[in-house]
């Protein structure tokens, strides 16, 4: 089998299209799981026992079961309870919520690293609490995790192909489409690795940059 | 914001009491930490503008004090009053915070907020806890910058500035809060010796030109005895000596007043 090139270039398209929806999917599983996973993060680190505990639950929850399973159990659930959504819709969801409960922990490490001090601080200049999160704990906490969240949102981005099985038509879902056209696989699924890491490498390197831009910073 | 305060205040502003010269009263207070205790029901009373300096061993209860009286620590037992209020046990949240928002405290390490320029964190407190504009807590911000000599440092990052630096600017974002009793804990002690000078002549100067009641824990004896009015030594949570700054520290009366002395003025 060689490599053919024509047969590629015309593949392109089609895996362009496919790695738009993917690009897509993984911006809006990012947005859901940043935001949910710092109100779990907050919700956790309650004196209240009646709201941490249930919300540890979940987020463990979410985090000992398998993506797919997940994936799957929105797919076929969720109908059967009367709520419909396109694929793309809870391929987005399911994702989103499952990095969720990953950044919930990333946050939590982030507030509880913060010194004390600088709650005391806060405290004796009289803060609304309002304040002494928004202007004092989250932007650190934030800083300091920045590197860990984008890890995440790489992973998430590496985990998409999972959504094939709900047949959300992203970048891997395209290839194997080519593929089972033309029974030609070597080409289309080249590219989709290829791909890949276009994307997620020079997020990679950028990330160690911050990362050390950042430490350099706060020493 | 204050005078706006709200229904509660008068039943628990009782100034008759304790007169309106006095400006902490503390009461058979008491605080353990596990099986330690640190604070054996300490009487203290400090007056309207009076500069007091508590001086001890380390673990004899001072930093403490400072701690329950900016409302950091719990007393287990006894009364708290400021400027004639009750502050422990606590009043309702309303009044507590009017009270408390006389009470400024500067710490040993600053604490100063790392992701906030040096401008950004005097203006914090004026801007969010007493809802100035952005350009009058600017405005207060530079005041005070520049009562502690730090002008033209405004856009510095605290990881910019040495320690003296960042401690006055701590100072300044105290006063910015334009509080009434000032609490210093060791606010020198984590400075390289030849960046103390600076920081106390910063309070040396808050001491003679303001009105402010000032206590602060201190090892610096010799600017005890000039700054304060009063000198009270701490040890194993009670007061064992109380009476003017040079007195005590000059001719001190108690044994273990003597003997602290003589090791950190020998050191």
């Amino acid at each position: 089998m060689t490599w053919d090139w024509s047969y590629a270039l015309d593949s392109l398209p089609n895996l362009l299209r496919g790695l738009l929806i993917t690009l897509q999917i993984t911006a809006g599983a990012s947005v859901i799981a940043l935001s949910v996973g710092l109100v779990y993060a907050a919700l956790i680190l309650s004196p209240l026992k009646i709201i941490s505990l249930p919300v540890r639950f979940v987020v463990d929850f979410f985090r000992g079961t398998p993506l797919v399973v997940q994936v799957f159990f929105w797919f076929y659930v969720l109908p059967e309870i009367g709520i419909t959504a396109g694929v793309f819709a809870i391929g987005v969801v399911g994702l989103g919520l499952y990095g969720a409960a990953y950044c919930a922990d990333v946050y939590r490490a982030g507030i509880q690293n913060l010194p004390g001090s600088q709650w005391e601080a806060a405290a004796v200049l009289h803060l609304p609490r309002r304040f002494l999160w928004a202007d004092v704990i989250t932007p650190q906490a934030f800083r300091a995790v920045l590197p860990a969240l984008g890890n995440y949102v790489i992973l998430m981005f590496k985990y998409t192909p999972i959504l094939t099985t709900i047949t959300v038509t992203e970048l891997l879902a395209e290839g194997l489409d080519l593929g089972s056209e033309t029974y030609r696989y070597l080409e289309p699924l080249t590219i989709v690795g290829v791909l890949f890491i276009i994307v997620s490498l020079p997020c990679v390197y950028g990330l160690r940059k911050l990362e050390q831009r950042l430490s350099r910073a706060t020493a | 914001m204050r005078g706006v305060d709200v229904a509660g205040a008068a039943e628990v502003t009782d100034a008759t009491e304790s007169g309106d010269r006095t400006a902490i009263r503390v009461s058979g207070v008491s605080k353990s930490f596990g099986s330690t205790a640190v604070l054996t029901d300490l009487d203290l009373v400090v007056g309207m503008r009076e500069k007091v300096a508590l001086i001890g061993p380390s673990g004899s209860g001072k930093t403490t004090v400072l701690r329950v009286l900016a409302g950091l620590e719990r007393p287990d037992g006894g009364e708290v009053a400021l400027f004639g209020s009750t502050v422990w046990p606590r009043p309702p949240k309303a009044v507590y915070r009017r009270v408390m928002l006389d009470v400024g405290m500067v710490f040993q390490q600053f604490n100063l907020f790392p992701h906030m320029t040096a401008l950004r964190n005097v203006m914090e407190g004026p801007m969010r806890a007493k809802g100035w504009s952005r350009g009058a807590a600017a405005e207060k911000a530079r005041e005070v910058l520049d009562m502690v000599g730090m002008s033209g440092y405004e856009k510095s990052w605290p990881a910019q500035l040495s320690g003296g630096q960042q401690q006055r600017v701590a100072i300044a974002r105290t006063l910015a809060m334009e509080p009434r009793l000032l609490l210093l804990d060791e606010v020198t002690s984590a400075l390289d010796p030849e960046l103390v000078g600076e920081v106390l002549a910063v309070i040396r100067r808050l001491s003679t030109d303001t009105d402010l009641t000032i206590l602060m824990v201190t090892h610096e004896m010799t600017f005890a005895a000039r700054s304060a009015d009063r000198v009270l030594m701490f040890d194993s949570g009670v007061v064992v000596e109380n009476g003017p700054a040079q007195e005590v520290l000059r001719n001190p009366g108690h044994e273990r007043t003597r003997r602290f002395l003589s090791a950190v003025l020998e050191r």
